[in-house]
């Protein structure tokens, strides 16, 4: 550190006195109120009474004045056409869970938001962090509107505009706090909300401007000829706030007096997220009268980004003052067990809308996510609009409107990028190819795609219908494959690109006349030994394309674990992706040969397998038992390899030969397969199970699930939290047992816990 | 194709020379022709239609769900705009406002076709051609009665025809009651659908359908207590319902966990038991929600659980000097006195504890009027709670009641009369009949010794293959299917308490829920269909695990497969049914309603090749070992 410069602290003159977002309160205060004076005005009065009556109670008791009030503040509710009530219960911290009580007239009202994020050693921060963690039990109340930026320094204009959208993005889910916010408003925030990062203004290709001119136009025209329009009506810049409750009704002055300043330090210039990225952070918050102040330390944007996700996890709404709520002090310092913390989403099988995938990624960034693998298109379909090879496009895409335009890919990697998390291209091969491939044939390039005859039966071809394999064997096929790779340069500047290689079918080569031919004629028998052979072709003509590609940028091909894989690929120059079940053997094998690995074993980090019945009754790549939460939590990828009898998988220590099995162990991803989802499914089936395995590869925890009630609470809280901001996770229980901690317990919790109490 | 060479060369300027700006031919690549009753996508031809049109004319039922008794129709269709609708009716009464709106509600439909259809309108653009914009789609609609409430003895049938002459279509519908007339606007909207090439509706140029439900009832259950769900979402079930010719929502309000219903006269059982302020079903809410049914075809059923079941929300009896109105309220380990947290169970010593639930009958027929069935629940009661609740003890034991199993059950089924008798009486003393779940009161030899079967409607939730079903039919119990092994819409995820899957996995797919038969399982246990007792059927939804959040992919579209069991009862299983479900799926979508994906949009556009292995024609036995087996060698 000595030896850098201090970073120069820009100077923001654009910090104005305003609260972030809002470009005149007063504007937007002056609005007229949508419900009707009157009924307001009589409430008021009611209220008034109300409070009157309390200090000249004419009741004999306190419950008959309760009774009373409850009885009028409801025939009040009844005359407003709604609800508002006090809340009777309070809740107070025991052991690490937030317990309900009959609230006491006179006695001190906690609510459970304000239990749930200091109660317990981690409130309700989710993932855990990996550092110490210190949280004061009280909190401070204050009003969104006086949140400010008061420093964000760093030496790199680019990080300086990435952090305004962060600290954008950061006061929206503030703002979504509020119970009335519009459930329909929180969407994503898009690129025109925000100022242009310039990520893409750089020049991948050596094309010249002519050239990307025309691919520009041509796809503007297909995509107006197409009829294709956005989906939702785009939101002015900043709209947010506008529709924020917090405007419209004033908190106590009290509260209104209070001030929350953000300051935040970035050290580095990164502003592209790669795998030895510095994701650290340290977050310190201090009260001192009424300013409260929230330090953010980090050395790249990717960390400060983390913090702000850490901080509005210390933040919640105080229903009492119709304010937010912070944590009075705190000291944070986190960093990530492992670097690659992924979800694959499959586009090929179902489509998703450009603003189904903004919203994915927004909540992947809630739980410190940040490998995105786009799993594009499939046999089923070929939606991403190609420059070079449109017709792949217009022969594979479901419909005109499901078809990705290069830039709305641009938009979505960049946005990505705002939100911590870098893209990986997948076109995949040989195996899940057909839609799209059919032009070539018609123009004489011979067949590019082997088994799509809808006449041959599937299931003697491939795993799930439609089948469809790459000809290995046709020249034609890999100056096409080069040319889409470029494509995926040009609008993914990718570090990674998945190059696929799962499920390859021997059976629709062999029942290939044209591989027959071709075998027989060079001299070869229809053995396996061949098969791998032909798809070793395949791999290296793919490889060779992409690194042609990529023009002297480095960018490293992933591959599904196969035999193949193990037996023909070289470890230094791709990372592999597990996809065999837990505790399988062959596992260790990765490690002890010195494979770059990430683990996805497909019986605990599978999401697709919740209603999979597409064809059957339960699809075959799934177990009978659905992974369930704890499946996702539990599956460790360090004990895995411990109890395959890698030693010291858990330890940093080098070995002998120079590698250490922690850095070859990258980290994990959890997958959907789009048989039976589309936009609709999407973010149930993802969420909360994914939370788990964001804690399982952003904390690692050592602990077994003894204190699952724990984890199952914060959990809880985690779902209820994104669900305020708009994204809907299946909730894993009854609002009963979010709102009385521990008592949906099983025999074993309660057994523990009652030893525990007796041991005390 | 004329067209092709042409291509030919776009795309060789593509690969060889710098792109030109030369545009793509359009539209996509795709037609679909109809062989033997299924859509095959093939290159464009002047035999190929779009998509859309062919799964409109293809099949034999059309794009209808659920399937009518009988439909015969054209492979002709008329081209038309949504505004070019008129409408002519006859009716009675307080039926024709009804109809109106269910006009209003079918234009509204119609709208959503369009794919771009946004916040209540449609940019429809063209151009058009004269015949299409001069084409009228003319409604004429005649109702016999003045029925405008639903109930078990409603004549739900209609026949709709549709015939087109020029530039005119006509549908002409014709009804017994209202309810058969909304269905028949059902039907003609499953007729239409959008065609891109011409931004226009399409209608099947002529149609006849006779139709009538195989079942009077046919139902959702929603439970509100375990999550809470918004009107909004209710509402919009409602819809998803009324698309499916569904006819009842059993709207199970209230449970142990939470009383989110207000009550006016009683507004402490909402203050102690929502969950939050905003988490409540306002009086108006419930009486809009019961109107915003009745236009739709849909009775809203009240279910008010007793005696177990209710818990939160009844705490208040004590301070108000009612005595204990609930005992083994959230009493801990919930697992000695209640099937699942949190506990609770009506008091039965205390004699006010009847008082208060005379009152919440009171008000809950007011809010649900008329009411032609009541829910009491009745299911899942513990007797150790009440046996080990010392002020129910010492009652037992003054009157000598007893304290062995058969004790209580009798003071339970006592409870039931009561219960029965305050509704009556909150009824204005007109009876209804009360439904009641299958529980302890109705095992083996218990059930007519308890209850009275002419008073009485079962609600069957055991598995399918359970004895009782046969043993309540001898009896001659009405009764409902909600058979857990098929029609529980919760299963198959998580536990909620404790590890592994929940209790009734796994999920019950769509599949499941179609080949579920009411009749076959009553012929199978009795040798007997005993069409005259069974009056339908239920899927259910316990919202353990549920909010608004899922709601509407946890029930679509495997409720519009149990629509058609219950509507059609076909003598098919699923298979001849996929496509054309999935078409219905497509339909919800684009009205709005967040229904669940069941394949790859692929099999949607290539019909009958998401076939299983084992009903592949000619299939051969394969080694499974080596498709795709390499990952695994």
């Amino acid at each position: 550190m000595a030896a850098k410069q201090p970073p120069s602290t820009r100077a923001r003159p654009a910090f104005s006195p305003l609260p972030i977002g809002a470009s005149s309160p007063e504007a937007a205060r002056e609005r007229p109120e949508s419900r009707a004076p009157g009924r307001k005005a009589v409430r008021v009065a009611l209220l008034s009474y109300l409070q009157k009556l309390w200090i000249f109670s004419p009741f004999s008791s306190m419950v008959e004045m309760k009774v009373f009030v409850a009885a009028a503040l409801l025939a009040l509710a009844a005359a407003e056409g709604y609800f508002r009530l006090p809340n009777p219960y309070s809740y107070s911290c025991q052991d690490g869970l937030c317990v309900k009580e009959e609230r006491i007239v006179s006695g001190e009202y906690n609510s459970l938001d304000k239990c749930q994020i200091t109660c317990g050693e981690y409130g309700s921060i989710w993932p855990q962090p990996t550092g110490k963690v210190e949280l004061s039990k009280e909190t401070v109340s204050f009003s969104p509107l006086h949140m400010r930026v008061t420093k964000a320094a760093t030496s790199d204009n680019r990080v300086a505009r990435m952090l305004d959208n962060a600290i954008q993005h950061f006061t929206r889910t503030i703002h979504f706090l509020h119970p009335d916010f519009p459930q329909t408003e929180k969407q994503p925030l898009t690129p025109e909300d925000f100022e242009n990062t310039g990520h893409f203004n750089q020049k991948f290709q050596n094309e010249d401007p002519a050239q990307q001119e025309q691919y520009r136009q041509r796809s503007e025209y297909d995509r107006n000829q197409l009829r294709q329009r956005p989906r939702y009506s785009r939101e002015e810049p900043e709209s947010f706030i506008r529709r924020s409750p917090f405007l419209r009704k004033r908190s106590n002055p009290g509260v209104e007096s209070h001030n929350v300043n953000i300051e935040i330090t970035v050290t580095a210039s990164d502003h592209k997220l790669r795998l030895d990225t510095d994701e650290s952070y340290n977050l310190v918050i201090q009260t001192v009268g009424d300013e409260t102040t929230a330090t953010i330390l980090a050395s790249t944007y990717y960390g400060a980004r983390h913090a702000l996700e850490t901080l509005s996890q210390l933040i919640a709404y105080d229903d009492i003052n119709n304010a937010v709520q912070v944590v009075r002090d705190a000291q944070i310092q986190d960093a990530p067990s492992f670097r690659y913390r992924g979800f694959m989403l499959d586009t090929g099988r179902n489509f998703y809308p450009k603003e189904d995938l903004m919203k994915l990624l927004d909540s992947m960034a809630y739980n410190k996510m940040n490998y995105f693998h786009w799993h594009i298109n499939d046999a089923a379909s070929f939606p991403m609009y190609s420059n070079r090879v449109p017709k792949m496009t217009y022969y594979g895409a479901y419909d005109a409107r499901k078809v990705y335009y290069p830039e709305d890919i641009r938009e979505i990697v960049e946005y990505a990028n705002l939100r911590g998390i870098s893209v990986i291209p997948e076109i995949g091969g040989p195996a899940h190819n057909a839609a799209g491939w059919q032009w070539a044939q018609k123009e004489g390039k011979g067949k590019l795609a082997l088994c799509t005859d809808s006449n041959e039966p599937w299931f003697e071809l491939s795993k799930e219908p439609p089948s469809g394999q790459i000809n290995p064997i046709n020249p034609e096929v890999y100056p096409i494959l080069g040319e889409l790779y470029r494509d995926l340069m040009d609008y993914f500047d990718p570090e990674m690109v998945h190059m696929g290689g799962d499920d390859v079918s021997f059976k629709c080569w062999q029942s290939s006349e044209e591989i027959q031919q071709y075998l027989s004629q060079t001299k070869r028998e229809s053995t396996s030994r061949e098969y791998f052979e032909l798809w070793n072709t395949y791999q290296s003509s793919a490889y060779n394309k992409l690194q042609e590609a990529a023009q002297g940028r480095q960018v490293t091909p992933i591959i599904y674990s196969s035999s193949f894989a193990r037996n023909y690929i070289d470890k230094d120059s791709y990372v592999f992706q597990i996809s065999e079940f837990a505790n399988e053997s062959v596992i260790a094998d990765y490690i002890k040969n010195g494979y770059k690995v990430i683990f996805s074993n497909q019986d605990q980090w599978n999401l697709g397998c919740l209603t999979n019945t597409w064809v059957g009754d339960k699809a075959e790549n799934c177990p009978s038992e659905v992974p369930t939460w704890e499946n996702f939590y539990r599956n460790s990828p360090l004990d895995m390899l411990e109890y395959l009898g890698v030693n010291n998988a858990r330890s940093d220590i080098q070995q002998a030969d120079g590698t250490n099995t922690k850095n070859l162990v990258l980290g994990g991803e959890a997958t959907l397969w789009s048989f039976d989802t589309d936009a609709n499914g999407l973010q149930s089936k993802i969420w909360p199970r994914m939370s788990a395995f964001a804690e399982r590869l952003w904390t690692d925890p050592q602990s077994s699930l003894s204190g699952t009630s724990f984890t199952q609470k914060r959990l809880n809280i985690q779902r209820q939290r994104m669900v305020y901001r708009g994204i809907a996770a299946d909730p894993l229980q009854p609002e009963f047992c979010l709102q009385d901690e521990g008592a949906c317990f099983s025999r074993e919790q309660y057994r523990a816990r009652t030893t525990l109490n007796n041991q005390q | 194709m004329a067209s092709v060479p042409v291509a030919v060369e776009v795309v060789a300027a593509v690969l060889v020379l710098l792109p030109s700006a030369a545009p793509q031919e359009l539209p996509a690549p795709w037609g679909w022709a109809c062989d033997e009753g299924l859509c095959v996508k093939g290159v464009t031809s002047d035999t190929t239609t779009s998509l859309n049109q062919c799964k409109l004319t293809c099949g034999p039922e059309s794009a209808v769900w659920p399937r009518p008794a009988s439909i015969e129709h054209s492979s002709e269709v008329a081209f038309f705009l949504p505004t070019n609708v008129t409408r002519r009716v006859s009716c009675q009464d307080a039926v024709c406002p009804l109809l109106d709106q269910a006009i209003d509600l079918f234009l509204d439909n119609l709208q959503k076709y369009h794919p771009d259809y946004a916040g209540g309108s449609a940019p429809w653009e063209g151009p058009w051609d004269a015949s299409i914009v001069s084409h009228t789609l003319d409604l004429d609609v005649t109702i016999w009665n003045a029925d405008d409430r639903l109930s078990l003895e409603t004549d739900e049938s209609y026949q709709l025809f549709v015939t087109t002459i020029a530039d005119k279509t006509n549908a002409q519908v014709v009804a017994a009651t209202y309810f058969g007339a909304r269905h028949a606007l059902e039907t003609l909207s499953q007729l239409v659908d959008y065609e891109e090439g011409v931004d226009a509706l399409m209608v099947v140029s002529a149609a006849t359908v006779v139709d009538v439900p195989a079942f009077p009832y046919r139902g959702i259950l929603l439970d509100t207590s375990r999550n809470f769900f918004s009107v909004q979402s209710i509402e919009r079930t409602l819809d998803a319902m009324a698309a499916n010719k569904l006819n009842t929502f059993h709207w199970h309000i209230t449970d142990s966990h939470s009383f989110p219903m207000q009550l006016e006269t009683l507004p402490n059982m909402a203050y102690y038991g929502t969950y939050s302020s905003r988490k409540i079903y306002t009086t108006t809410e419930i009486r809009n929600l019961v109107e915003y049914g009745r236009i739709r075809g849909i009775r809203v059923l009240p279910e008010f659980d007793a005696p177990a079941h209710v818990g939160n929300g009844w705490q208040w009896g004590e301070e108000q000097g009612l005595g204990k109105l609930a005992v083994c309220v959230n009493r801990e380990p919930w697992q000695s006195y209640c099937v699942e947290p949190p506990c609770g169970q009506l008091n039965l010593a205390n004699p006010k504890m009847y008082d208060v639930l005379g009152q919440i009958y009171n008000e809950m027929v007011e809010l649900f009027s008329p009411i032609d069935l009541f829910h009491y629940g009745g299911d899942e009661v513990n007797l150790n709670c009440w046996n080990t609740t010392d002020e129910i003890t010492s009652w037992m034991d003054e009157n000598n009641f007893g304290r062995d199993a058969d004790a209580y059950y009798n003071q339970w089924s006592v409870f039931q009369e009561k219960s029965r008798q305050l509704l009556t009486s909150a009824n204005a003393d007109r009876e209804v009949p009360g439904i009641l779940w299958t529980s302890h009161l109705t095992e083996e030899g218990r059930a007519d010794q308890y209850l009275d079967p002419t008073k009485y409607i079962i609600q069957i939730w055991t598995t399918g293959t359970d004895y009782l079903i046969g043993e309540l039919l001898e009896k001659n119990f009405r009764v409902i299917f909600s058979n857990y092994d098929r029609w529980y819409l919760d299963c198959g995820f998580g536990a909620w308490v404790g590890e592994g899957n929940n209790w009734c996995s796994p999920y019950k797919g769509w599949q499941a829920v179609y080949d579920n038969s009411p009749l076959d399982i009553a012929t199978d246990l009795t040798g007997s269909a005993h069409e005259e007792l069974i009056l339908g059927g239920e899927a259910a939804l316990w919202s353990e695990q549920a909010d608004e959040m899922v709601l509407d992919a946890r029930l679509w579209p495997r409720g519009a497969a149990l629509a058609e069991r219950l509507w059609t009862n076909p003598s098919h299983n699923w298979e001849p049914a996929e496509t054309r479900l999935i078409r219905q799926r497509q339909r919800m979508v684009a009205r709005g309603i967040m229904a669940d994906r069941i394949q790859p949009q692929w099999c949607h556009q290539n019909e009958g090749l998401c076939y299983l292995k084992g009903i592949h024609q000619g299939c051969q036995a394969m080694g499974d070992a080596e498709v795709a087996g390499v990952t695994k060698a």
